[in-house]
């Protein structure tokens, strides 16, 4: 009997392992990558994805590198250097503009320490005035924002005729960070916080509109040369609209068209109707494809970019989940969607990288109609967490998604990223992205172009940074 | 010489009505040292077990392999009415204190037994069985989940052959270690009432209760931060991994119910227990809400901060039912001074099953889970139910686990056995989705004298 037993106890173990295929003796990130769960794109979300073209190359920031970031000064660069996609943060003032800004906090990107210290700023009461109040109207509802005023230096504390006077230009000439990319230009052109619609204009190859000394504002004193133009309507609900002016640019008239890459911040900056405020600002701008489909599909065109004339004109982004999940209720998944991905134990972040953990935020994208993941990467100068390691990338490409890891400053990091050092020995994907958020986009747009993935029919050779930038009157 | 031997053997029936056994050990010792002019008897003894198991997980890997699990040496002396007892563990490599106890018998163990020292919490039957003498390899999850291990602190016990009843108050920290705060109290008992119990056959039915109040912790900004934590392995040693496991920051009262019953004859033996828990929790709100003023996204008032912050009691559950059918050997036995089944005694084969469950999971509904953050989101119909902050969810993920075990056991003698077990477990936890069948072939060498 206690033979028996025995028998039967060698028996059944044998016969788990016998019919065990799933088992491991410790934990194996390559097998696991096909053990855990990655939903994919549906085919409606396939066509939707495929409308943002391969290797595409994102100038993060217009460029962090070259020029004062989300200026005129970056996306005019940007643009002309050949970039697919012009890529912003977008925020809210507080008299609802929507601006293309990525620090919530305006201290380090512009000089508003000086303009307005801790407090409200005293033009608020003449703001309020040219609203249609009286003085003293205006003078008690200043009063009142000053009461409530408790996040100095925040975008979302000021009007944007308030931002507008500050000089978003300067900072990166003194930053020791940038300063050997200073030039005279970024101070002397002043350079405003941008809005979305600023950005869509630069995209569509124009400049804004500035004050010359023969305007009659100027000559009555009433703005100053190298001022914007623009006039606000006061509307009967009680908001108000900027009328911005644009102009050509005949500096930087390369004919390239991108598209625009722009970013749901963290949800608590901004109101909780902001999604739906972007989609009816994109559509009063003719940028909503949803509304207004675009009749080109040639991602390049004569050796010029023409992404912004294609329904890949508009890609979003976020790494809020609350603003992938109000994002996917209002845009429905029929515009490109980002979910970006950062490691750290945040609200919004990704804490356990494993490829379950990995998959589960791949099929958070999926379930709220994103196409796109975009994981940061590793590397100097910015030493980012690794989240696009390559067995990362491959769980990517298992759900159909596109790949737009974040940010490229270096060749190595492009070498990395593509493969290149992998000398064609590879578990995985041959290149690990496709696309990338570049701060260095004549870097990317010719290592893209090197490599032999850039299409033929996109512009080279790629211009020299420097004398772009002395071209569009950026003196150095 | 056989003089001596007759002598000995009187003596260990003398003891045998008045002395408890030891909870850890229900074997009798054959080291003793008897001094009748002085009416001191001293025992020494000791324990081994070395286990070998292999784990087959659908996921997360478990270290299939041999361990050495039990090694103790243990040591008891009497005298008169008096009784000590203290065992120590040093298997793994590392000492560890187990039992250490005092023990009185009023009027002779007629009028009870008062008991100090460090041992087993007594409000449940499986943690106060013997690993010894379980019948099994580990106790049921269940049991190591819930139940209470060994505590510092006082009983009084009463039996006769219809009734058992043990009480007690415990502190919190045997070696008043903690970091802050001065220590809780527990106190609970387990009471038996055996309608049947004779030689051939016993059946009893029991309660059990325990209140703990958990008072050490951590303070941190002048916040005092308690937190329980507990769970299972998948009934193995080899490899302690808990699949099945909840930390419970801020808990605070902590309350045990339980029901058993135990039926055993000669040849087989049926018992099994339901234990219930529920977990409340106490917070410094006021100071917490005021430690984080003073940023520009501070909470404005206490009551955002509690509604952003939300606390609420959990609650968990779980049991177990345990057979055995002796083969041959000399029949199972019932300790009445403890309430339990004996242990095995002398040459032995029996077969021997469990069913067992533990309810970890304490999740709300409709809540959504992200398992890349570990992260349950509260269900909100209006935008869906990711929020990015703050996460005010209240949900306890710990796992809910069935376990199936079929084992057969053998004493060579009384003081080896080997055993063989196979357990299935089926998991269910949003942490570990994709391990839903773990198996498990266990198999224990044990040496006891």
């Amino acid at each position: 009997m206690f033979k028996n037993l025995i028998r039967l106890g060698i028996t059944c173990s044998v016969a788990l392992v016998a019919f065990s295929c799933e088992n491991q003796d410790f934990t194996n990130v390559n097998e696991d990558v096909n053990r855990v769960d990655v939903k994919h794109l549906s085919p409606e979300m396939e066509k939707v994805r495929d409308y943002v073209p391969m290797y595409a190359v994102m100038a993060h920031r217009g460029s962090t590198f070259w020029t004062p970031e989300e200026t005129e000064a970056a996306y005019r660069w940007a643009r002309e250097m050949g970039a697919d996609y012009l890529e912003a943060d977008l925020q809210c003032s507080k008299d609802g503009v929507i601006l293309a800004l990525h620090d919530d906090n305006l201290s380090r990107t512009t000089n508003i320490e000086q303009m307005y210290g801790n407090d409200v700023p005293r033009t608020r009461v003449q703001y309020y005035m040219d609203r249609g109040m009286t003085a003293e109207q205006a003078q008690a509802q200043y009063e009142e924002d000053r009461k409530n005023f408790s996040m100095p230096y925040y975008a979302k504390s000021y009007m944007y005729e308030e931002l507008m006077a500050l000089d978003a230009g300067t900072w990166f000439n003194q930053d020791p960070a940038t300063v050997e990319q200073a030039r005279q230009g970024f101070s002397e052109t002043h350079l405003y916080i941008s809005t979305l619609e600023d950005l869509i204009r630069y995209a569509e190859g124009k400049k804004l509109a500035r004050y010359t000394a023969s305007d009659p504002e100027v000559i009555n004193n009433q703005r100053k040369v190298g001022e914007r133009k623009y006039t606000i309507t006061n509307n009967p609900d009680g908001s108000v609209t900027y009328n911005f002016e644009y102009e050509e640019d005949t500096e930087g008239n390369s004919g390239n068209r991108p598209g625009i890459y722009i970013e749901f911040k963290e949800s608590w900056l901004n109101p909780v109707t902001f999604e739906q405020d972007v989609y009816d600002e994109l559509d009063r701008l003719g940028w909503n494809i949803i509304t207004k489909p675009a009749t080109e599909t040639a991602h390049y065109k004569d050796g010029k970019v023409n992404v912004g004339n294609t329904n890949g004109k508009v890609v979003l982004q976020t790494f809020s989940l609350e603003s992938l999940k109000r994002t996917s209720k209002v845009f429905k998944g029929q515009i490109p969607m980002c979910f970006l991905l950062w490691k750290g134990t945040a609200a919004t972040d990704i804490k356990y990288d494993t490829p379950a953990g990995y998959a589960s935020f791949i099929n958070l994208g999926v379930d709220n109609l994103a196409h796109i993941i975009g994981p940061c990467i590793a590397g100097a100068p910015n030493n980012y967490p690794e989240l696009n390691a390559p067995w990362q990338d491959y769980l990517i490409s298992r759900s159909g998604m596109l790949n737009h890891p974040y940010s490229f400053d270096s060749r190595e990091q492009m070498g990395k990223y593509f493969g290149e050092y992998n000398f064609g020995n590879s578990l995985y994907r041959e290149h690990y992205l496709d696309g990338a958020f570049t701060n260095r986009s004549e870097m990317t747009i010719q290592y893209f172009i090197d490599q032999g993935v850039r299409p033929g029919t996109a512009a080279t050779p790629v211009p020299d940074p420097n004398t772009l930038l002395d071209e569009l009157g950026y003196v150095k | 010489m056989k003089k001596h031997i007759f002598f000995s053997a009187l003596v260990a029936m003398a003891m045998t009505a008045t002395f408890a056994s030891a909870q850890d050990f229900d074997t009798k010792p054959t080291v003793r040292y008897d001094n009748e002019k002085e009416d001191v008897h001293f025992t020494v003894g000791a324990r081994f077990m070395a286990d070998g198991a292999y784990y087959h997980t659908d996921y997360t890997p478990l270290k299939s392999g041999v361990a050495i699990t039990d090694a103790r040496i243990r040591t008891s002396m009497s005298f008169q009415d008096w009784y000590f007892y203290a065992d120590f563990d040093f298997s793994k490599g590392k000492f560890s204190q187990k039992n250490i106890f005092l023990q009185y018998a009023l009027n002779g163990g007629e009028s009870g037994y008062l008991k100090a020292g460090y041992y087993n919490d007594p409000s449940t039957m499986g943690n106060n069985t013997s690993r010894g003498s379980l019948h099994f390899i580990s106790r049921a999850g269940s049991v190591n989940a819930l139940s209470a291990g060994r505590q510092l602190g006082v009983t009084y016990k009463y039996y006769n052959d219809k009734f058992f009843f043990n009480q007690g108050v415990f502190a919190e920290n045997k070696y008043n270690d903690q970091e802050d705060g001065y220590q809780g109290v527990t106190f609970g008992g387990r009471w038996l009432y055996m309608p049947i119990n004779t030689d051939e056959q016993t059946l009893h039915v029991g309660a059990a209760f325990r209140y703990s109040r958990i008072n050490t912790g951590v303070v941190e900004n002048n916040v005092k931060k308690t937190s329980l934590e507990f769970g299972s392995s998948v009934q193995t040693y080899v490899d302690p991994f808990q699949f099945t496991s909840v930390t419970l920051p801020w808990a605070k009262n902590e309350f045990n119910v339980g029901a058993e019953a135990l039926y055993r004859n000669e040849k087989m033996f049926l018992r099994g227990e339901y234990m219930f828990k529920y977990v409340n929790k106490e917070r410094d709100d006021q100071t917490l809400f005021e430690n984080q003023l003073g940023g520009s996204q501070s909470w404005t008032t206490l009551e955002s901060w509690q509604n952003g912050n939300g606390l609420a009691p959990n609650r968990f559950h779980g049991g177990y039912i345990e057979a055995g059918y002796q083969i041959f050997g000399n029949g199972y036995k019932y300790d009445k001074h403890e309430g339990l089944l004996k242990g095995f005694d002398g040459r032995s084969l029996e077969i021997v099953a469990r069913y067992n469950y533990l309810g970890l999971n304490d999740i709300r509904d409709n809540e959504l889970y992200v398992l890349g953050r570990d992260q349950y989101y509260p269900a909100d119909l209006v935008n869906g139910a990711l929020k990015d902050y703050p996460s005010t969810s209240k949900s306890i993920g710990g796992g809910n686990m069935h376990s199936f075990t079929v084992g057969a056991n053998y004493s060579f003698n009384k003081y080896a056995q080997f055993l063989l077990e196979y357990t299935y477990n089926r998991l269910d936890r949003d942490k570990y989705q994709y391990d839903k069948n773990i198996h498990t072939v266990q198999a224990r060498l044990m040496f006891s004298f």
